[in-house]
């Protein structure tokens, strides 16, 4: 006998909804746990001043600051290479062995563990370039590993504006590159705007990279100079959790609820710029 | 043969990777005169079309033989820069493609990618483009709406607009008016009735009866081979080949 079309219907989309909403638990879960083990320790001492007694005491500032100060050089020395290469990658290659090469390198790049990345810039930033533990080589390091997103999310944004605007453009007698400056690229700004965000996002949370590289056990001043050392925050947090014997729990929550603030915050502002944008596109 | 050929092919082919689609043509096109390229489907006509102004060029494994003369001089010449040669013949497509800008960008985008260009000129620039091709009046309140809007007839005319203002010599349009109602067509024909005093106009008409209204000279292809050609009085009631007699009675295509 057979079952029915629309119960199997039913029983398909009963599937696949729990699907959907069983992603959604684990997330709610973490923030709500996260939230309400570390709302007690939050307070403007909490990050604006400096750690006391081997960090069980004060604040976290230099750590907040830290990562602040990492996720901006990350920008700065991530988007223009991986914004040039994702236009490069979508207007200008030719389908040849060499930009397949490259694209097969940004899969992989994409791919390399992130501690791998940490050991690279100990390797070359630190030791070879010799800018010692310091928040440039920090910053080249988180940068190096954000490239794949940025360079992936520019080129699919670049991809989905519609051919016909590029074959106007040189019908108009455009250059490509001002088919780029003044249509397409415009066009995939806030896909590239998001894929960056999100980049720099997941940049601001990483602890590998930043260990061997930039971060500071315990430094309770902040840094003077990009090649300076200073705390961070997802380090920080490891520290704390593992390092220092008899440390108040509600600190360890509360640094992790005031990274995931920063990480969320990002993460907002991202889908702000996208909302916006799209609500002036017209194709 | 017309006395003043603004182009010239001389045995152009042109082929998509080893598909020919383009066979040996060569055809004379005359200076302020309107040519009708007709022909049923596949024949090869907008490629023709897009081979005038090098959007050949964009197509991917695309190749020509033969050679394309402008006044006299081979498009195709190291020394020829594809941009100026596509502001001197532009050309306007089947589906109105208006940028996602206003409808004033969109027609001053082309001048706008030269240097020097004031913004009072390129005003009066918009609007004698947009009255030429008889839209002014419906837009020039909202010149600073995004072109997007319009309804397609209209998308059409500021698309035709946008070529005008690259002040092109030769005009090429491949089915401009086979999404519009009639009386957008009849609009965009007596707007190209007007433009062929001082343009040489090559059109893909999207049927018979468009060619017959506007067309001063026929092309007929077939297969991606120039049948014939000639006036458009001779072609529609003395055409030389059966298969143009075949083709304009519709007996196919």
């Amino acid at each position: 006998m057979r079952v029915p079309r629309y119960t199997t219907q039913k029983v398909a989309f009963g599937i696949i909804t729990a699907a959907a909403v069983g992603v959604v638990i684990p997330l709610v879960l973490v923030i709500a746990y996260i939230v309400v083990q570390g709302i007690g320790a939050i307070s403007w001492e909490f990050i604006s001043a400096m750690p006391r007694s081997g960090m069980r005491e004060g604040g976290i500032l230099p750590a907040l600051v830290g990562t602040i100060w990492l996720t901006i050089g990350t920008a700065v020395t991530s988007i223009p290479f991986g914004v040039g290469a994702g236009i490069y990658l979508s207007e200008y290659a030719a389908d040849n062995s060499l930009t397949r090469t490259i694209r097969l390198a940004i899969i992989n790049l994409a791919g390399v563990p992130s501690v791998v990345y940490g050991l690279f810039g100990l390797g070359l930033f630190v030791i070879f370039l010799r800018f010692g533990m310091s928040i440039v080589a920090g910053s080249l390091t988180l940068g190096i590993m954000t490239l794949p997103v940025i360079i992936s999310t520019t080129e699919q944004a670049l991809a989905s504006v519609p051919q016909s605007f590029r074959i106007v453009n040189a019908s108009l007698g455009g250059t490509t590159w001002q088919g780029i400056r003044k249509v397409t690229l415009r066009q995939a700004l806030p896909g590239i705007i998001t894929g960056v965000i999100l980049g720099l996002e997941r940049a601001a949370g990483e602890t590998a990279p930043i260990l061997f590289t930039v971060a500071a056990f315990y430094l309770p001043r902040l840094p003077h100079s990009a090649l300076d050392q200073t705390m961070a925050l997802p380090y920080h947090l490891f520290v704390i959790s593992t390092q220092v014997p008899g440390m108040p729990i509600q600190i360890q929550y509360g640094t992790a609820l005031v990274l995931m603030v920063f990480v969320l915050t990002m993460n907002l502002l991202a889908t702000l710029i996208r909302r916006y944008f799209r609500r002036r596109r017209q194709w | 043969m017309p006395p003043t050929a603004k182009i010239v092919l001389e045995d152009v082919s042109f082929y998509y990777g080893q598909e020919p689609a383009l066979q040996h043509v060569s055809l004379e096109i005359a200076d302020k005169e309107i040519l009708a390229i007709i022909g049923p489907g596949m024949s090869a006509k907008s490629t023709l079309l897009r081979i005038l102004n090098r959007l050949s060029d964009l197509a991917t494994e695309g190749r020509l033989e033969g050679r394309v003369l402008l006044d006299g001089k081979d498009i195709h010449d190291p020394d020829v820069s594809v941009t100026q040669l596509r502001t001197r013949v532009g050309v306007v497509f089947a589906v109105p493609v208006p940028l996602p800008l206003s409808i004033w960008d969109n027609v001053a985008y082309g001048p706008q990618l030269r240097r020097g260009v004031s913004k009072s000129e390129l005003d009066s620039l918009v609007e004698k483009s947009l009255r030429a091709a008889a839209v002014w009046d419906e837009v020039e309140d909202r010149l600073h709406e995004p072109a997007m809007a319009l309804s397609g007839g209209q998308q059409q005319r500021v698309c035709l607009a946008r070529v005008l203002a690259l002040e092109p010599e030769v005009i090429l349009l491949d089915e401009p008016c086979s999404g519009l109602d009639p009386i957008s067509t009849m609009k965009v024909e007596e707007a190209l009735l007007t433009l062929k005093k001082d343009h040489c106009i090559v059109i893909v008409p999207h049927n018979v009866q468009q060619a017959s209204r506007i067309g001063d000279r026929v092309a007929f292809l077939m297969g991606g081979e120039l049948v014939e050609h000639g006036s458009a009085e001779q072609v529609f009631t003395k055409p030389r080949d059966s298969r143009t007699d075949d083709y304009i009675t519709g007996r196919f295509g």
